[in-house]
């Protein structure tokens, strides 16, 4: 009874915030029982999304360090399975017989996984570990980042040899590791697959955040030179937190790129690294739900008026581009801190004063008291 | 109490320049272990800037800082925290705003902020006492949950002397402790500052003259980046030259 009393106080201690991440995941887990395979699909690739803008919110909303070149993490992932299946699969395309030293784990399927894991984070790594401690911060790392997502975009169609530049790569879909057709999972089975990821991303996410490592983070986005006369060395905080970023991007490539069954440069460019931005942005930074929140509403409703307009007529796509990019301006001039963030401020502060009234009040009895001793 | 023995600071010949303007000049100054020390000094006098080239957060152009007899000047702030145990409350509140009361002391504490011990942190039953210990001591148990952007402005600068006491230094230097605080706030926190003496050597920068006369044993007046006097509180209200420029505004 003594237990089941406190395991009910600590669900109601919970920011409200968490019983949307409740709703998300129910909403997710019955999606598929309603809808089309075609919807099945593409929720896949949005719940792959998810985890992207996930690894973005460790970054940007934890941390403080807006990255506007993230998808070069998410692309790298990706193209480490598409290398390694036109390889392994001998596409047509693929004139070379061996692979540099560097990309050899791609020869086995399981090293080709574990590449689209590793590699991204040494990117991250060495990115970081020039950056952080060149002391560059702020509006000069998302400069700095920017700037390599365009040069990455580049860098993948030059580089056709391996990666068939513009064309890019078709990969066998709806696996996760394997590159055989047999393997393929239905499309009911492999949204159940990238759900089960995007809830151990999440469940990562959420204990980095709440751990100790999580508080120095938010702490360094607050006022990283103030953390410094604590003892504590930021830069070291920084590069752990875009490591395990670029390492969760990676992931989020790779079960994309199985989603899709191609990938090509777009994946690391500017475009999608804007896109990740918004999503974040207009969920709210920094409570792991509105990076969630804003990529599902976002990218459900475009795939929505995507299929309305182009209904219409061709021309009609552009114009409601302009209209979801009116919307998103707009919102994020009326709430900055986006939706989740709103929310979860209005609740804090609702919190905080009826705290405030409550010590009042019981300071008022107290003082009342006093004196009555005094009088008597 | 005052004798060569039990020197923990001692600045000698400590000057700093700003793209040709002398903010200090020639400062000579001893701390000794377990006093509670006051500056004190008009606007632009250079206190501020003093404890910056005592917490590394800029270098003096000549002059060297001596703590506990090891030269420390150069050294980065984060060496000077943990190493050598100097905490600093800034000038205006200086916390972590969006987050709670709690979290702001538990990033404080001592002990924890190397990568490894983050990486290996629980929460101990003796941690948690000690939070609740200072959130005690700096009045704010009941605002814990609080967002510390949601307190006030005198609750916030206690919010910074109880992150700056769970860092357990051995030296403590506030920065206009009270600045904005109304008198009763201001009483209370001499009082907490009071308390704080005896387990820690003090620095106390302050304006305010009913403060230090709360708290105050040794007095330095400095004025235009120099020291222009120094004793105890009765020498230096008695001090001619102290009143003329700096006591004659009250
Ligand atoms: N980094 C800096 N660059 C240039 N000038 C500086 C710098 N730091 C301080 N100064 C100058 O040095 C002088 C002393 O400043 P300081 O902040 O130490 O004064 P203070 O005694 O703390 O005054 P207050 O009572 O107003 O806090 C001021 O004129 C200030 O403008
Ligand atoms: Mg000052």
């Amino acid at each position: 009874m003594e237990n089941k009393k406190n395991i009910l106080d600590r669900f109601k201690a919970l920011p409200v915030n968490r019983y949307l991440d409740l709703i998300v995941l129910v909403f997710l887990l019955v999606f598929p029982l309603f809808c089309s395979n075609y919807w099945v699909y593409v929720m896949s690739g949005i719940i792959a999304y998810m985890i992207f803008a996930l690894s973005l919110d460790l970054l940007w909303g934890y941390t403080g360090l807006m990255s506007m070149g993230h998808s070069v993490l998410f692309g790298a992932g990706g193209y480490m399975v598409g290398i390694s299946c036109a390889y392994i699969s001998k596409a047509g395309w693929v004139d070379f017989d061996r692979l540099p030293w560097f990309l050899l784990p791609l020869s086995s399927e399981i090293g080709a996984f574990l590449m689209a894991l590793v590699l991204p984070a040494l990117i991250s790594l060495m990115i970081g570990f020039f950056m952080f401690s060149g002391k560059i911060k702020g509006v000069f790392f998302s400069l700095i980042t920017l700037a390599l997502s365009g040069v990455a975009e580049l860098f993948v169609i030059n580089q056709s040899k391996y990666t068939h530049g513009n064309s890019g790569i078709s990969v066998i879909s709806r696996t996760v590791i394997s590159n055989s057709k047999e393997a393929r999972l239905d499309d009911f089975t492999f949204y159940y697959v990238v759900l089960a990821f995007l809830i151990l991303a999440y469940i990562i996410c959420l204990m980095i955040v709440n751990s100790r490592i999580g508080k120095v983070l938010q702490a360094v986005r607050e006022n990283e030179e103030r953390l410094t006369f604590f003892g504590y060395k930021p830069s070291a905080f920084k590069l752990l937190i875009y490591t395990i970023s670029g390492m969760i991007a990676g992931l989020a490539g790779v079960l994309y790129v199985r989603t899709q069954g191609n990938i090509n440069s777009s994946a690391v460019g500017i475009t999608l690294a804007t896109l990740v931005l918004v999503w974040v942005a207009i969920g709210g930074r920094g409570n792991l739900t509105g990076a969630m929140v804003g990529t599902l509403v976002l990218q459900i409703a475009e795939t929505k008026l995507n299929s309305v307009f182009s209904g219409i007529s061709a021309d009609f796509t552009q114009y409601w581009k302009m209209v979801l990019g009116f919307l998103i301006l707009l919102i994020v001039f009326t709430i900055p801190k986006g939706i989740v963030g709103t929310i979860i401020d209005v609740q804090q502060k609702h919190k905080d004063r009826r705290q405030k009234e409550k010590i009042l009040l019981r300071e008022e009895t107290a003082y009342h008291e006093e004196s009555g001793k005094h009088i008597a | 109490m005052r004798n060569q023995e039990n020197i923990l600071l001692e600045v000698k010949h400590l000057s700093v320049e700003f793209n040709g303007f002398q903010a200090l000049t020639d400062v000579n100054m001893k701390i000794h272990d377990g006093e509670l020390h006051v500056i004190i000094g008009p606007n632009g006098a250079g206190k501020t800037t003093f404890m910056d080239l005592v917490t590394g957060k800029s270098t003096p152009t000549t002059g060297i800082v001596l703590f506990e007899g090891v030269n420390i000047t150069g050294k980065s702030t984060t060496e000077i925290t943990r190493k050598y145990h100097i905490g600093r409350k800034f000038q205006g509140p200086n916390v972590f705003d969006n987050m709670t009361v709690k979290e702001n002391i538990e990033i404080a504490m001592e002990g924890y902020s190397s990568m490894t011990k983050c990486v290996f942190f629980h929460k101990s039953a003796a941690f948690k006492d000690k939070v609740s210990e200072i959130l005690g001591l700096i009045d704010l148990y009941d605002y814990r949950q609080f967002m510390a952007s949601d307190l006030s402005h005198g609750q916030r600068q206690w919010l910074e002397i109880g992150m700056v006491v769970a860092q357990n230094p051995k030296l403590i230097i506030l920065d206009e402790p009270t600045a904005g605080m109304t008198a009763d706030e201001t009483y209370k926190t001499g009082e907490m500052i009071k308390r704080l003496k005896g387990e820690h050597t003090l620095i106390v920068v302050e304006h305010d003259m009913d403060f230090v006369r709360q708290v105050a044993e040794y007095v330095t007046v400095l004025n235009y980046g120099q020291v222009l006097a120094e004793g105890t509180m009765e020498e230096i209200q008695n001090n001619d030259e102290v009143i003329a420029v700096y006591l004659k505004e009250d």
